[in-house]
């Protein structure tokens, strides 16, 4: 027998491995092994037996399934021992016995189990085994994690959910996790904010169910390893008018946005073993309200199905590139009506303090500009061609570059089990001096104290910051697409790189256009290296579970987990800044934790050989406590010192802290009847600190069925593999954020800086109720022709009422807003997933996954009684507001309102030549929200070589494009060139009739003041957002096993993956898969940095 | 096993321990109760920064003000809608809710001083949105708080200037009736001064009562409070005045140049505002001491000359409501250029502050009782002279009595009652400057100066500001306007009520 020790040196050896690649990490990171030789004393290899024959013979074989078809990594055990091993890519396999008589046990996932016994092997006779195993029915034994983490086999469940393996995640290494899942599930809608390194994704399940509060209210709740973790979107500015987190401070006003990213985004999807999405609130009643919008439950990898000991270690390297860019114009440059000369940028010369390019046409002719030479004695400027500058972004823009590193050891044995991960990303973005880094440490451990007794412990570490993340926004100077919108078409981005001034001693930025009380136009390098907005972020979340089996059929387990999180943010403006000439800093500190306590008894009962019972009864108390803490220095009295004590106003400050608790109980019980028809009850009672006392106690309950029909009717056979039926009822209950039942005064710093009090302009309510959602689905999940083919189906309903609301009031009532209960709103959907084996033989497989979805959202009622028939939800521009279909609009949510010129009878009027619009009583513009979605995946698996492509489609849904209006109001966009003349001057007769006369428009006006009047709308630059795009491409190679037995590896894999490599879209110059404000407002683009497309190599080894 | 159940049980505690949840849901940051005082500032400082703001579009129609051709398609040709005036009625009504909590306060705390207050700012607030909205909520302004209020009700311009009246005199008597030791802490614009805005709430009387003089006999009224200053003080003097002068240091007036240019001129040449010609021809051709002060020189004449004070310095005035090509012919014709074209002038940037009411405003409607035959005591000719001191008076020693005198000097510059009320107004025009609101107010009520409209604007002069896009959904506001006004929303060219 081999002695167990003799596992030691090759661990250890291992372990030097990992500890040299932790050192090496970064620099090198795919320099891996290839110069890694086995050490000469390791001479007992426990499983690939190719060295040592001496005393020794084998047990091999190969595993295949019915058809023949090689099935690689099932697993071999050798029965009485503690041998184990597992088949190659040829579904071999080869185990050093000694001679003997042995028994060995073969399974594979989804098949059944098979053993052989008497296996006898002799020093002469090595044991050669063909082994063929039943295909056992997928979904029979499918285990699932549904809420609470109590893992259910999945047919049992009655309600939809999907599972996403956490390769798939792990492949396509997003360092947004949520941007990994898009395409991916049905009914999940994923929306990208920018393309800036460190940006927010918005998620939304089923549609929207409430409209109060944050946007991220309506993210689903994230669930780690059973505890709920943050997925908050806390930003140090906002600026927008419109829901206001009336908590958070926001002292600046303006209009710079700076995007943080989603707290959920971060957690590395390394460490992630599978995530499972439980859709509906049915699936979700017992994690109480916050689950209403479904949960998303991330199980990370833990380390208990390892074998021994082993190492993982990958790399991934991947390049950015700005997927789509505006079509500027480059017809024309800088100036207006044709007009232009340079003198001093301030007005001096002929329009040139106008950041426009309704200027002179580019032919090459003699101007002096900006960039000219100059005469340093008397400052006489020698004219230079006026010519196109066409690659300006492309010039400032960098490729984007990411690494991703990770190291996992993980080992098991009867006892104990453990996972240690340690995973680096770095990034850097397409606008230059932008980046991102992030560490993340993970442990995952359970240990069997005694057969009853069980202990587990997830720690996860990550800390993530950045020197500088890109702003954005419509009015933000800072913003680099709003810059280059604005830039003139004549200047060459090098001669801004040198961004200060010639002898203003680094006190006046470099820039075409810069007038201390007058217009600035930001040099974008100057914004890039000056401005800056950096932060810092440590965040821990974890938990730790004991299980004891109390009786055989009665367990407890205690559990208590937290998120916690710090983020210190630093904002800087150099002096010369657009907005702050003076210079400003800021210093911000965001504190989340969130802790929760639960308890759980488990009682498993089969009562009868039909029957069963498993019931669960718990408790969990929840608190979240959040704090900020800012001040801004908004002029520096010294430049370029960035300290809060160099200041040359008054400083403000300010700090928030927020407490909430909620306690719960709850019951659950599931009834089976011969493992094939499932009856599953919940309820649950809340009580929540933010709810007035006579409302805060609030039961929900729910019930779900499942039947697996080909089971209990027995009619499973090679065409209808499985079929089963679910459905289930739920109502959920739901609180709202803390203090919002008591009217306050808001303290800020007002006249001279001293303490001032305004009434808060969102007015409470001491009698608000919770919400509540009533929802039903029903669906099949069924497998055809040998689980070739296989369908999942789901209806829901879902209607929302007493909703709670800050209705927007008129400006004569004083306060913005004031909370009810009002109304009433349903969703109702379908999702369909689709899975397609059309091949299946021994070399090639070829797998079509395909998922839809489309929601339906309606506004049943607001409070008309009282005269509400309209809430405006967030508005900059734009606006997006609830309304019912008896006024203007479809009467859904994700209703977009907002000005539009003015048509009669097919014909535009005009005003004194100009096209007039309504801007008094707004439009309905369009919904932003999808008609439809889908993804399909197609994956060819080809021996080794695996290939697969990964469509996202959306049908409908408007975008409202900022830059689309700004970029042709400024000239800069080729939609604005119609009608200029040869000067770039010009003058039009609008099509159209005039509005006094109703004859044909005769009146002659400038071609710019025309076409700004034309454009400058919001209907007119709302666009159908539908898009088709290539989101993956993956092309993956697994090294053959013949390779690596000379090695210590047991498995290599390389792949190249691309993605957001491809989009149709008819929107023109943007992604329409955008949105404004850090995801905030879905469907405006407000001149966030483009998406970006990424090409990326990764590489896989594990030994 | 019995250490288990221990720790089961003590775990089971810990679940039970509920803590006070009411308790934890009294929002920390925020306080409940505030002293009066604190409310003070804010609301002071937002209802002139109202006037001084949101008066700038007033100050374009009546052409205190004129933009560059083709640079105001909205106030300088009159391009409007309900979304142009969204914050000039938004901003000052919101303030009503903290001035009825200033109210609530200091009738809860016993502090008669801070009731009259918030009386008075109620009244110069609203008035502003009156006189230029016409028909507004007033008693139930900013009450969205209460149950069933949450949808103000409107009121006639004629019922809302009587409730002003009831309620001055409310702050009147409640500051009458105080001893002369109390004072009140946090006020920016009279420093505690109790007396002074007593005075401030008659004379904003007498605004309000001349306001509608033409709609209404409101002789007695009038004569009342000039006659019996005992128990109406009004202004008597430049220092009484209701004026905001700016800390300079985080408050800023509208004009306030906080990053003077290098070429020392102290003002923006760089904006596109400009001062009318009315206005600069009205101060140069009467040898008016207020032009250099209210005007800056152009930005040509300053660099070319600024050295050398034999040459003097050229003001010249905007043409209002000019498209960018009416313009353009402008220079062509003129051979000037937009640096030829004076913007307003450097003391009123460096002295930072916004005139509410003037001493000199009182004087003139005083002036025009008397013209008027209203039965107020006194001479108008020495009413209008003292009227035209006062404003010069505003400026200190920059205007001295060396000027003052030469202005006298000049025969046309003494009253004459056969033209008296065109003089009044016009010194009205000049006297408000910056103040958009009280002029175009006076100029609508009175009729001078005569102003001409550009040459091709959208639409006649507008006479009313729009109600805001965000208030014309009020369901209250849609019912009187149906009930009142024909079931259509007023344009900027219907005439609200005290205009004749």
């Amino acid at each position: 027998m081999i002695k167990k020790q003799t596992n030691f040196p090759q661990n250890l050896w291992k372990s030097l491995v990992a500890s040299a690649l932790l050192f090496s990490f970064g620099s090198t990171p795919w320099a891996l092994g290839s110069d890694l030789d086995r050490p000469k004393n390791d001479s007992r290899p426990l499983i690939e037996s190719q060295t040592t024959r001496q005393q020794t013979s084998r047990i091999s074989g190969r595993v295949t399934d019915r058809q023949g078809v090689a099935l690689a990594g099932a697993s071999i055990k050798v029965i009485g021992t503690n041998l184990v091993s597992s088949t190659n890519e040829a579904g071999e396999f080869s185990i050093t016995v000694e001679p003997g008589t042995y028994a060995i046990e073969v399974s594979y996932v989804s098949f059944k189990a098979a053993t052989r016994t008497d296996i006898q092997v002799s020093r002469e006779k090595a044991a050669a085994l063909d082994i063929v195993l039943e295909d056992d029915n997928v979904m029979l034994n499918d285990i699932v994690v549904t809420a609470l983490g109590i893992t259910r086999a999945s047919k049992s469940v009655g309600y939809s959910l999907q599972k996403v393996d956490g390769d798939e995640i792990k492949e396509a290494h997003e360092t947004n996790l949520l941007n990994s899942m898009s395409g991916k599930v049905a009914g999940v809608n994923i929306t990208n904010s920018s393309g800036g390194v460190g940006a927010s994704s918005n998620i939304q399940i089923r549609g929207q169910n409430f409209v109060g509060g944050y946007n991220y209210n309506n993210s689903p709740l994230f669930v780690v390893d059973g505890v709920p973790i943050s997925n908050n979107n806390e930003q140090s500015t906002r600026a927008f008018t419109g829901r206001q987190d009336f908590n958070n401070p926001n002292f600046t006003g303006g209009e710079g946005e700076v995007d943080y990213g989603n707290a959920a985004g971060e957690i590395n999807p390394d460490d992630i073993a599978d995530i499972t999405v439980l859709k509906g609130p049915n699936a979700a009643a017992l994690y109480g309200s916050r689950a209403s919008n479904g949960v998303v439950l991330i199980t990370t990898k833990s380390g208990k199905n390892a074998k021994g000991f082993g190492v993982t270690f990958s790399s991934h390297t991947s390049l950015e590139s700005p997927l789509k860019l505006p079509d500027y114009q480059y017809e024309y440059g800088q100036g207006r009506d044709g007009k232009y000369e340079y003198k001093d940028g301030m007005g001096g010369g002929i329009n040139d303090n106008i950041a426009e390019n309704w200027g002179p046409k580019l032919n090459g002719q003699l101007i002096p500009q900006f960039d000219s030479p100059r005469d340093p004695v008397t400052g006489e400027i020698t004219p230079t061609p006026f010519i196109a500058q066409p690659n300006q972004l492309n010039d400032f823009f960098e490729l984007g570059k990411t690494f991703t590193n990770n190291l996992s050891l993980a080992g098991s044995n009867e006892k104990l089990n453990f996972r240690f991960s340690y995973t680096n990303t770095s990034q850097t973005g397409i606008s230059p001096n932008t980046d991102l880094s992030r560490n993340s440490v993970g442990l995952n451990s359970g240990y069997q104290i005694d057969p009853k007794l069980r202990v587990d412990v997830s720690m996860n570490y990550i800390n993530s910051g950045s020197d500088n993340r890109a702003s954005y926004g419509a009015k933000n100077d800072d913003a680099i697409m709003r810059i280059f919108l604005h830039m003139p078409r004549n200047v060459a981005v090098n001669s801004l790189k040198s961004y200060w001034k010639e002898g203003s001693g680094g006190l006046i930025q470099n820039s075409p256009i810069w007038n201390a009380n007058g217009t600035v136009l930001n040099n974008p390098y100057f914004v890039a290296y000056e401005n800056l907005n950096g932060n810092n972020r440590d965040r821990v979340f974890g938990n730790i579970k004991v299980n004891y089996d109390i009786l055989p059929n009665l367990s407890v387990q205690l559990r208590t987990g937290r998120d916690f999180y710090n983020d210190k943010r630093t904002m800087r403006h150099a002096v010369s800044s657009k907005q702050y000439l003076n210079g400003y800093y800021q210093e911000d500190d965001v504190y989340f934790l969130e802790t929760n306590h639960d308890m759980l008894l488990t009682y498993d009962k089969q009562i009868h050989t039909d029957f069963s019972i498993s019931a669960s009864a718990g408790g969990n108390l929840m608190t979240q406590v959040s704090k900020r803490l800012g001040s801004i220095a908004s002029r520096l009295a010294i430049p370029h010192v960035y300290n809060l004590t160099n200041n040359a106003s008054p400083i403000l400050s300010g700090n928030v802290y927020q407490e909430k608790r909620i306690n719960s109980v709850y019951v659950t019980t599931q009834l089976g009847y011969k493992d094939a028809l499932f009856l599953d009850l919940t309820g649950r009672n809340d009580w929540s600190s933010a709810l007035p006392k006579s409302n805060n106690s609030y039961f929900y309950p729910s019930a779900s069925v499942s039947l697996v029909a080909s089971e209990l009717f027995g009619f499973a056979n090679d065409q209808i593999n499985f079929l089963k039926l679910r459905s289930s009822i739920s109502s959920v209950r739901r609180d709202l954020e803390p203090y919002r039942t008591l009217p306050n005064f808001q303290i800020t710093q007002g006249w001279g800086g001293e303490t001032v009090a305004v009434h808060n302009n969102n007015y409470p309510n001491e009698d608000i109720r919770p919400e509540k959602v009533d929802s039903y689905e029903f669906g099949l999940d069924s497998r055809f022709l040998n689980n070739r083919v296989g369908l999942d189906f789901t209806y829901y309903k879902s209607t929302t009422t007493d909703l709670i609301i800050p209705v927007t009031l008129n400006p004569s009532a004083g306060y913005d807003t004031k909370l009810m209960n009002v109304g009433e709103m349903t969703n109702n959907g379908i999702e369909v997933m689709l899975n397609l084996v059309p091949i299946r033989n021994d070399h090639f497989n070829w797998d079509i996954s395909l998922n839809y979805s489309k929601n339906t959202n309606k506004i049943v009622s607001l409070a008309e009684d009282i005269g509400v028939s309209r809430i405006r939800q967030l508005e900059r521009w734009a606006s997006l507001e609830l309304r019912t279909e008896n006024t203007k609009g479809d009467g859904s949510s994700g209703s977009l309102y907002g000005d539009y010129l003015i048509y009669d009878k097919g014909q535009l009027t005009h005003r004194n030549g100009f096209p007039q619009e309504e801007n008094g009583d707004w439009g309905y513009l369009g919904n932003v929200n999808p008609e439809w979605k889908a993804g399909i995946n197609n994956d060819f698996q080809y021996k080794n070589w695996g290939l697969s492509f990964l469509f996202d489609i959306q049908k409908g849904g408007v975008v409202h494009s900022r830059t689309y209006i700004d970029g042709i109001n400024a000239g800069s966009l080729k939609e604005s060139l119609p009608f200029r003349d040869e000067n770039g001057g010009g003058t039009m007769i609008g099509e159209g009739i005039d509005v006094n006369t109703g004859q044909p428009n005769t009146t002659e006006v400038t071609v710019r003041d025309y076409w700004r009047s034309y454009y400058n709308n919001d209907a007119i630059a709302t666009f159908d957002a539908s898009y088709v795009k290539l989101r993956e491409l993956k092309l993956n190679y697994k090294l053959p096993s013949r390779f690596l037995n000379n090695t210590p590896l047991k498995s290599a894999s390389v792949a190249l993956i691309g993605r957001n490599l491809l989009l149709w879209s008819d929107v023109p110059n943007i992604d329409p898969e955008v949105s404004a404000y850090d995801g905030q407002f879905v469907g405006v683009e407000a001149m966030s940095l483009p998406s970006v497309r990424s090409m990326g190599f990764s590489l896989n080894v594990s030994f | 096993m019995k250490k288990y159940t221990f720790l089961l049980f003590a775990l089971l505690i810990l679940f039970s321990a509920c803590s006070n949840f009411e308790e934890i849901n009294v929002n920390p940051n925020n306080p409940i109760q505030v002293p009066a005082e604190m409310l003070l500032p804010p609301i002071i400082q937002g209802a002139v920064g109202s006037m001084t703001e949101s008066g700038t579009r007033a100050g374009q129609y009546v052409q205190h003000l004129a933009w560059l051709g083709g640079t105001s398609e909205s106030d300088g040709r009159y391009n409007l809608t309900g979304a142009s005036f969204r914050e000039e009625w938004n901003g000052p009504v919101r303030l009503l809710k903290d001035i009825n909590q200033l109210k609530t306060i200091s009738q809860a705390n016993n502090q008669p001083e801070y009731e009259a207050v918030a009386h008075i700012l109620k009244v110069y607030t609203l008035l502003l949105m009156t006189d230029a909205y016409g028909d507004i909520p007033y008693e139930e302004a900013g009450m969205g708080n209460v149950a069933g209020k949450e949808f103000a009700s409107f009121q006639s311009q004629e019922e809302v200037y009587a409730l002003m009246l009831r309620d001055l005199e409310t702050a009147n008597q409640l500051l009458s009736q105080l001893p002369a030791s109390v004072t009140i802490s946090r006020d920016i614009l009279y420093k505690g001064d109790l007396l002074k805005w007593r005075k401030f709430a008659n004379s904003l009387k007498i605004r309000i009562l001349m306001r509608q003089s033409a709609k209404k006999d409101v002789s007695s009224l009038v004569a009342e409070i000039f006659n019996k200053p005992a128990e109406h003080p009004v202004f008597e003097s430049v220092d009484d005045a209701a004026t905001l002068t700016y800390n300079n240091s985080s408050d800023f007036y509208r004009w306030f140049i906080q990053n003077p240019p290098a070429d020392g001129s102290g003002v923006n040449f760089e904006s596109n505002d400009r001062v009318s010609d009315v206005m600069v021809d009205l101060l140069s051709s009467t040898g008016d001491p207020r032009l250099p002060v209210y005007v800056a020189p152009t930005k040509n004449s300053y660099l070319a000359n600024r050295a050398n004070p034999a040459v003097p310095l050229q003001y010249r005035g905007q043409r209002a409501g000019l498209s960018l090509l009416e313009q353009e012919n402008f220079y062509e014709e003129s051979g000037l250029n937009k640096d030829d074209l004076s913007v307003v002038g450097r003391l009123i940037r460096q002295e930072n502050r916004a005139f509410l009411m003037t001493y000199s405003e009182l004087l003139l409607l005083k002036s025009e009782a008397i013209l008027r035959g209203m039965g107020v005591q006194g001479d108008a000719a020495a009413a209008y002279r003292a009227a035209v001191d006062a404003s010069f008076d505003k400026w200190g020693t920059s205007i001295s009595q060396v000027q003052k005198d030469a202005y006298w000097n000049i025969p046309s510059n003494t009253f004459n009652s056969s033209r008296g009320i065109e003089q009044i107004a016009d010194q009205l025009f000049i006297d408000t400057y910056l103040n958009g609101f009280e002029a175009w107010a006076s100029w609508r009520r009175l009729g001078f100066p005569k102003l001409q409209p550009g040459p091709s604007v959208l639409s006649p002069i507008p006479v009313r500001y729009v109600y805001s896009d965000n208030e014309q959904n009020n369901p209250k506001l849609i019912d009187w306007i149906n009930q009142h006004m024909g079931g259509k929303m007023p344009d900027h060219n219907v005439k609200v009520w005290f205009q004749p």
